[in-house]
C-alpha cells in the first residue's frame, strides 16, 4: 500500500478575506470559494476572535474507523483569541468545494483550545489570508478506512 | 433515579457466593474479578462469571464487574469474554485520569457495536483509590456520559499514601470531601468505600452516618450483612419526613402571600431547605415510606 | 480446541467443582460427586455439551463435583481444556 502520494501543483490566486462579526466563518468561506470557483485552496492566515466555537477531539484509546462515539465535540461559548486556522478547501466526489479547518483560540487566561473546526461565528473580527493552487487529480471524501473525509490524490 | 445506597462485592470464582447474588438485598453487586482473584485464576473466573451472567437473566439488581485495571494483561480479556454475557455496567479500578475512563469507554463503544447495543448500554463507574486518582477526580468524573457514580477506594488509596486506614477514618477525610466535590459537580452519584472489619457493625454505622453527611449517596460492601446497616443509614427517619412535608406546606403558604420566604417553628425557610426537603421526600418516596405528589410546581412554585 | 497436555481448574468449595483433563486417545468422563446418585446424569450431559461446543473429541477429564450448577460446570470443563491446550 502506498506510504504518501503527492501531486505538484501551481500558485494560483490570492485573496486577502474579511468576514463581518456574526458571521459563521466555514459556511463564509465555502460560499466564498464556490462563487470564485476556486480549483484548490488553504489557509496562509487566519486571526481575529470568535464565539460560539464547536470543535471536536478524538477520545483516548480510539481504534480507526472513526465514528461518533469514539470524537468528543466542545461548544465554547467564548469570545476567544482566533490565533489560527489550519486546512484546505477541495472538491469532493461530486465536484463541490467543501472546507475542513482546524482552529486554535485562546481564553483570557491564556490557556489555548483547539480541534477540529465545526463551525464558528466572528467575534469583533476576522482576517484570513487564502491562497488558491492550480491542480487536478486532487479530492476529499470519506475514507472507509480512517472513517473521516480525507485527501485522494488519484494516480498519474 | 436509581437507588445505590449498598453496591455489594461478589467475588468472581465463587460460585457459592454467585449463587446468592438473586437473594442479596442490596441495590447492586459487582462482581469481582480484580482483587477477591488471584493472578493464576484469572481466566477462571472470567469464564465463570461469564457464565454465571448469561445463567442469571431476570435480575433483580444492577449488575456490576469489577475488571482488572486496564493497564494490565487481563482487562482486555475481562471485557470480551464479559460484555457479551450483559452486565449493567464495568467498575473502573485505578482510574487515576480523565484518559483510562476514556479509554475503557471507547472499548464499551466497540463491543456494543459489535453485540448491536444501543452506544451508552454499559456503564462505568470509576473507583478513585490513589493520590494522583483523587487529585484528577474533578476531572476524571466528567470523562464519560456512561459514568453514574464515582467510587472511592481506600483501602488502595492508603496503600498508595503510605499510611493506615483506620476505623474513624481521619486519614481519608480530604479524599472524601474532593471525591464528593468532583462527582457532584459532574451530577453524577458517588459511592463510598468499603468497610472490613465485618463484625463492627457499630462502627460501619457511624461511618455510614458520616459519608452520608459529606454527601455520599452509596457504599460498596463486602459482606451481606452489611447491607441493612447501610440501608438503614441511607433511609430518612420518620421525623426527617415529617419535617420534610411541613416545610413543603409552610413554602406553599409563603407563596400564598406573595413570599418565597417563611418562618417554621422559629427556623426559615427558602429555596435551598425547600431543595433539601424535596430531597428527603423523594429518598422516602423512593423507599416506598410515604405517597406524596412531589412536583416541580411544589418544589420550584409556579412562574 | 484439543487437550495437549495435563491441566486443572476449580476448586474444592462447594458449588464448585474440580476438573482434570489430560490426553488420552479415546474420550472418558469420570465423575465423583456429592450428588451422584441423583444428578450424575445431568452432569456428564452438561460436560459433553460443552466438551462439543469447544470441539473436543478425545481426553480424559475427571471431575469431582460438590453440587456446582451447569453454569460452572460448564465454566470450569471450558476453563481447563483452554489451559491443557495453551500454547
Amino acid at each position: 500500500m502506498e506510504k504518501l502520494w503527492s501531486r505538484e501543483c501551481q500558485a494560483g490566486r490570492r485573496f486577502i478575506i474579511k468576514i463581518e462579526p456574526g458571521t459563521k466563518i466555514v459556511q463564509a468561506l465555502v460560499d466564498f470559494a464556490r462563487a470564485e470557483n476556486l480549483h484548490f485552496a488553504s489557509m496562509v492566515s487566519a486571526i481575529g476572535s470568535v464565539r460560539d466555537v464547536q470543535f471536536s477531539g478524538i477520545q483516548a484509546g480510539a481504534q480507526l474507523p472513526m465514528t461518533g462515539p469514539r470524537i468528543k465535540t466542545h461548544r465554547l461559548e467564548g469570545p476567544l483569541e482566533l490565533l489560527g486556522l489550519e486546512g484546505n478547501i477541495a472538491p469532493n466526489a461530486e465536484k463541490q468545494l467543501g472546507g475542513q479547518f482546524y482552529i486554535l483560540g485562546s481564553k483570557s487566561s491564556g490557556e489555548v483550545v483547539g480541534g477540529r473546526l465545526i463551525e464558528a461565528e466572528v467575534f469583533a473580527t476576522c482576517e484570513i489570508v487564502l491562497a488558491e493552487y492550480l491542480v487536478d487529480g486532487i479530492g476529499r471524501h470519506c475514507s472507509a478506512t480512517s472513517g473521516v473525509d480525507t485527501l485522494f490524490i488519484e494516480e498519474k | 433515579m436509581k437507588l445505590r445506597r449498598s453496591l455489594l462485592y461478589v467475588p468472581g470464582n465463587m460460585p457459592g457466593m454467585l449463587q446468592n447474588i438473586p437473594v442479596f438485598e442490596a441495590d447492586g453487586v459487582m462482581i469481582d474479578l480484580e482483587d477477591a482473584v488471584p493472578l493464576q485464576e484469572k481466566d477462571a473466573a472470567r469464564l465463570l462469571t461469564r457464565n454465571f451472567l448469561r445463567f442469571f437473566q431476570n435480575r433483580n439488581k444492577e449488575m456490576f464487574v469489577r475488571i482488572n485495571p486496564l493497564d494490565t494483561p487481563y482487562a482486555a480479556s475481562d471485557l470480551q469474554e464479559i460484555l457479551p454475557a450483559l452486565p449493567d455496567g464495568i467498575r473502573l479500578p485505578k482510574a487515576d485520569n480523565p484518559e483510562i475512563v476514556e479509554r475503557l469507554d471507547t472499548l464499551l463503544t466497540e463491543q456494543e457495536e459489535k453485540l448491536h447495543l444501543e452506544i451508552g448500554y454499559f456503564k462505568i463507574i470509576p473507583s478513585i483509590e490513589s493520590a494522583q486518582g483523587v487529585l484528577n477526580c474533578v476531572e476524571t468524573a466528567k470523562a464519560s456520559s456512561r459514568i453514574v457514580a464515582l467510587a472511592f477506594g481506600a483501602e488502595d488509596y492508603t496503600a498508595s499514601m503510605e499510611i493506615d486506614r483506620t476505623k474513624t477514618g481521619e486519614e481519608l477525610f480530604s479524599a472524601r470531601t474532593r471525591v464528593v466535590w468532583a462527582a457532584k459537580a459532574a451530577g453524577v452519584q458517588v459511592i463510598d468505600t468499603i468497610f472490613s472489619d465485618v463484625n463492627d457493625m457499630e462502627a460501619l454505622r457511624a461511618e455510614t452516618v458520616l459519608v452520608k453527611r459529606l454527601g455520599f449517596t452509596g457504599k460498596s460492601l463486602v459482606n451481606p450483612r452489611q447491607i441493612e446497616v447501610v440501608h438503614d443509614v441511607f433511609r430518612p427517619t420518620p421525623e426527617e419526613i415529617e419535617n420534610a412535608v411541613e416545610v413543603m406546606e409552610a413554602i406553599k403558604r409563603a407563596r400564598e402571600m406573595g413570599t418565597g420566604v417563611i418562618s417554621l417553628r422559629g427556623k426559615m425557610v427558602d429555596a435551598p431547605v425547600v431543595t433539601r426537603a424535596a430531597r428527603t421526600l423523594r429518598s422516602a418516596i423512593a423507599f416506598g415510606m410515604i405517597e406524596y405528589a412531589l412536583s416541580d410546581e411544589v418544589i420550584h412554585g409556579e412562574k | 480446541m484439543k487437550i495437549q497436555r495435563k491441566a486443572s481448574s476449580g476448586t474444592m468449595q462447594s458449588s464448585d467443582l474440580m476438573v482434570v483433563v489430560e490426553p488420552s486417545e479415546t474420550l472418558q468422563i469420570e465423575i465423583e460427586s456429592t450428588v451422584k446418585k441423583q444428578f450424575e446424569h445431568l452432569i456428564r450431559a452438561q460436560i459433553t455439551t460443552t466438551l462439543e461446543h469447544l470441539g473436543v473429541q478425545t481426553g480424559r477429564i475427571q471431575i469431582s463435583d460438590r453440587g456446582a450448577l451447569d453454569y460452572a460446570i460448564a465454566a470450569r470443563i471450558e476453563t481447563a481444556i483452554k489451559r491443557s491446550s495453551e500454547e
